[in-house]
C-alpha cells in the first residue's frame, strides 16, 4: 500500500530564471525558448504551439549555469539542449542524425511564427487596435455617439456617424490582422521544409511592412 | 519582360540581385523605374522598363514670366477641367475620393464637390469619401464644417474599393509633384533652409555627404543633362526627379496594396483616376517648372492648392498649415512586389536576376 504525497507548490523567488520551452516531442530537444524576467508578472503570450511535434515544457529554478557551464542558451542554438520531465532540470545530448532535419524544421515554424506574430503586433500597437475602448463590445454605438456629441459639440446624427465610422474602421482593422495571423498559422504549420519556412516568412515581413525582421538564419545557423 | 514596377521595400543587396546590380552604379538609393530613359548606365541588355506614365504634352515657347499671376489662375482653373474629367469617367459608378486630410487630397475634394455634378452623384448614394481616423486631425474644421455633415464616410480598405468593379477610386497621388517636390531634402546652405531657389549645384556637397562614393551625385548630374530645359535651381532638380522617378511607382500603389488579380487597368484612369496625373496637370507642371518660378521653401511650393482650397472653404488660417503626416499610420498591406509590362506580377523577396 502506497501512500499520497501531498504536492507543495514550490515558492517563487525572483531570483530563479523561468524558461518556457517547446521540445520536439521524440527526443525531447528544445527547438524554442522564452526566458521571462520574473516569473509572478508573466505576460501572457502566445506560445507556438500549433506547429506540431512538440510538447510544452518549464524549466523553473536556479540559474542553471552550473548545471551547463557553457551556457544553457548557447547549447540550446547548438541543437545540444534537452529538457527532461521536472521543472529543475535541464540536460545535454547531440541530437540523433535521424533527427536533424525534423528539429530544424520544427524550431524554424517556432521562430518563424513568432516572429511574425510580433511583427502583427506591432502592426496592432501602431494602428491602435488592442485596447481603444471602441473595439470592446461592452461600449456601444449609442454610447460613443453621447461622447462625441457632447465634446465634438456636433448634431446627435452626426456624431453616430462618426462613432460607427470609427468603429468600423477599427474592427476592420482587427479582422484583417486576426486573418493575417490564421493564414500564417496556418501556413507555416503545414511547410514541409525548412527552405519552405524561410521564403514564407521573408515574403511575410514584406507583406506587414517589416524593415527589420529577425534574422531566422542566424537562429537556425547561428555563428557562436 | 520589361519591368513595369519594382517594390524596392525590403529588398537586399544580395549577390547577383537587381538591386545590387543597381547599387554598384548609383548607389544605395531607392532603384527607380526610369520613365524618360535616362539612366544611360544600365545595361539594357539585364533590364529593361516599361514605361506606364502618360507622355507629357508641352510647349515651352512664349510663356508668361514666372511671377505672372497667370499661372495661378491657370491651375486653379485646372481642377475645374480635371473634375469635369473625372465625372464624365465615373458615369454609372461610385466616386470613392481616397482622403488623407493632406493638401492635395483636400483640394481633389474641394473640387469635385464644386462641380455641378456633385450632388446628382451624392443624391444617388454615388460619391463617398475614404478616410482614416487620422484624416480628421489634417484639416477638422473641413471635416466636422463639410464631409461629416454631407458625405458618407468609409474606413479605407483597399481591397475592397479596389475589387468592387462599380467603384471609381480617385486620388490625389503625385500632387507633391506638380509644384517642384515635396521630397526636397532641407538642409542649411549660408545659414538658412531657404535652398529651392538656389543653384542645383549646392546639391552636390550634400549628396556626396550621404553617399560618399560619389555615385549618386553621378546619377543626379546623368539626368539633370536630359531635362527638355536647362535645371538651373534646385527646386527644378528634384522636380525633374519626381517627374522621372515617382510617378511610375505612385500608379501602382492602390493595386499592389490590394490583392486584386487583374492588372490590366493600372496604365488607364478607369478603375484608378488620378487626378495630379492628368494630361492639363502633367502640361502644367511642364510649363510652370520651366520658367523656373520662385520658391525658397517646402512649405512655399504648396501655396497655390492651399490658395484653392482656401478660396473654396474660407478657413485663412489653413494657409499656415503643416504637414502631419496622418497617412503614415494607414494600414497598407503589401500584395505585390514586382509588376512586369504584361500586367503578370509577383511577389517575392530578393532573388531576381539581373
Amino acid at each position: 500500500m502506497t501512500t499520497a504525497k501531498a504536492i507543495i507548490p514550490k515558492p517563487v523567488t525572483t531570483t530563479d530564471t523561468y524558461i518556457r520551452m517547446l521540445v520536439f516531442n521524440p527526443t525531447q530537444h528544445v527547438v524554442w525558448v522564452c526566458q521571462e524576467p520574473y516569473p509572478v508578472q508573466n505576460i501572457i503570450r502566445r506560445i507556438p504551439v500549433c506547429v506540431g511535434d512538440v510538447d510544452f515544457k518549464l524549466y523553473h529554478g536556479p540559474s542553471p549555469k552550473h548545471e551547463i557551464p557553457s551556457g544553457w542558451y548557447h547549447e540550446f542554438l547548438k541543437y545540444n539542449l534537452v529538457k527532461p520531465d521536472g521543472t529543475e532540470t535541464l540536460s545535454l545530448a547531440p541530437v540523433p542524425t535521424e533527427y536533424v532535419t525534423p528539429i530544424r524544421l520544427v524550431r524554424a515554424k517556432c521562430y518563424a511564427l513568432v516572429g511574425l506574430w510580433n511583427l502583427i503586433k506591432g502592426q496592432t500597437e501602431k494602428l491602435d487596435v488592442h485596447n481603444n475602448p471602441l473595439v470592446s463590445e461592452h461600449v456601444t454605438i449609442e454610447e460613443a455617439t453621447i461622447i462625441y456629441a457632447d465634446i465634438f459639440n456636433i448634431p446627435r446624427a452626426q456624431a453616430r456617424v462618426l462613432a460607427q465610422f470609427k468603429k468600423d474602421e477599427l474592427m476592420n482593422r482587427l479582422k484583417k490582422l486576426k486573418l493575417i495571423e490564421l493564414e500564417i498559422e496556418t501556413k507555416i504549420a503545414n511547410c514541409l521544409t525548412e527552405e519552405q519556412v524561410i521564403e514564407y516568412y521573408k515574403l511575410q515581413t514584406i507583406r506587414l511592412c517589416s524593415t527589420q525582421p529577425l534574422d531566422l538564419g542566424w537562429i537556425l545557423d547561428p555563428k557562436l | 519582360m520589361r519591368l513595369q514596377f519594382f517594390n524596392t521595400f525590403n529588398q537586399r543587396y544580395s549577390e547577383n540581385s537587381f538591386r545590387q546590380y543597381y547599387k554598384s552604379i548609383y548607389g544605395t538609393g531607392p532603384c527607380p523605374v526610369d520613365r524618360f530613359n535616362l539612366l544611360d548606365d544600365i545595361d539594357p541588355q539585364l533590364i529593361q522598363f516599361n514605361n506606364i506614365v502618360p507622355e507629357p504634352i508641352y510647349n515651352l515657347t512664349n510663356l508668361p514670366p514666372s511671377n505672372s499671376s497667370s499661372w495661378r489662375d491657370r491651375f486653379f482653373s485646372l481642377y475645374d477641367e480635371v473634375a469635369n474629367d473625372v465625372y464624365v469617367k465615373a458615369k454609372g459608378k461610385k466616386i470613392a475620393v481616397m482622403y488623407s486630410g493632406g493638401i492635395d487630397s483636400t483640394s481633389v475634394l474641394v473640387a469635385l464637390m464644386k462641380h455641378l455634378k456633385y450632388k446628382e452623384f451624392l443624391d444617388s448614394g454615388n460619391f463617398v469619401v475614404s478616410m482614416s481616423s487620422g484624416s480628421i486631425q489634417e484639416y477638422p474644421e473641413f471635416f466636422y464644417q463639410r464631409i461629416l455633415p454631407e458625405i458618407p464616410i468609409v474606413p479605407v480598405d483597399y481591397n475592397a474599393l479596389m475589387c468592387d468593379p462599380n467603384i471609381l477610386v480617385v486620388t490625389g497621388d503625385s500632387g507633391d509633384y506638380v509644384i517642384g517636390n515635396t521630397d526636397t531634402p532641407v538642409f542649411y546652405h549660408e545659414g538658412t533652409t531657404e535652398i529651392l531657389n538656389k543653384p542645383k549645384e549646392i546639391l552636390w556637397p550634400y549628396l556626396n555627404d550621404i553617399n560618399k562614393t560619389g555615385l549618386f551625385v553621378h546619377f543626379f548630374k546623368e539626368i539633370c543633362k536630359k531635362a527638355p530645359f536647362d535645371i538651373v535651381s534646385v527646386n527644378q532638380a528634384y522636380w525633374w526627379i519626381g517627374q522621372a522617378f515617382v510617378h511610375q511607382g505612385e500608379m501602382h500603389y492602390p493595386f499592389i496594396w490590394s490583392n486584386i488579380q487583374d492588372l490590366s487597368e493600372v496604365p488607364t484612369f478607369n478603375k484608378v483616376y488620378r487626378f495630379f496625373l492628368s494630361q492639363p496637370f502633367m502640361t502644367f507642371s511642364f510649363e510652370y517648372a520651366s520658367v523656373d518660378p520662385y520658391y525658397t521653401d517646402f512649405n512655399s511650393v504648396r501655396r497655390f492648392p492651399k490658395e484653392y482650397i482656401v478660396d473654396y472653404t474660407k478657413h485663412d488660417s489653413y494657409l499656415n498649415k503643416i504637414k502631419i503626416f496622418s497617412q503614415r499610420l494607414l494600414w497598407r498591406e503589401i500584395y505585390k512586389t514586382t509588376v512586369y509590362e504584361d500586367g503578370s506580377w509577383e511577389f517575392k523577396s530578393d532573388k531576381r536576376a539581373t
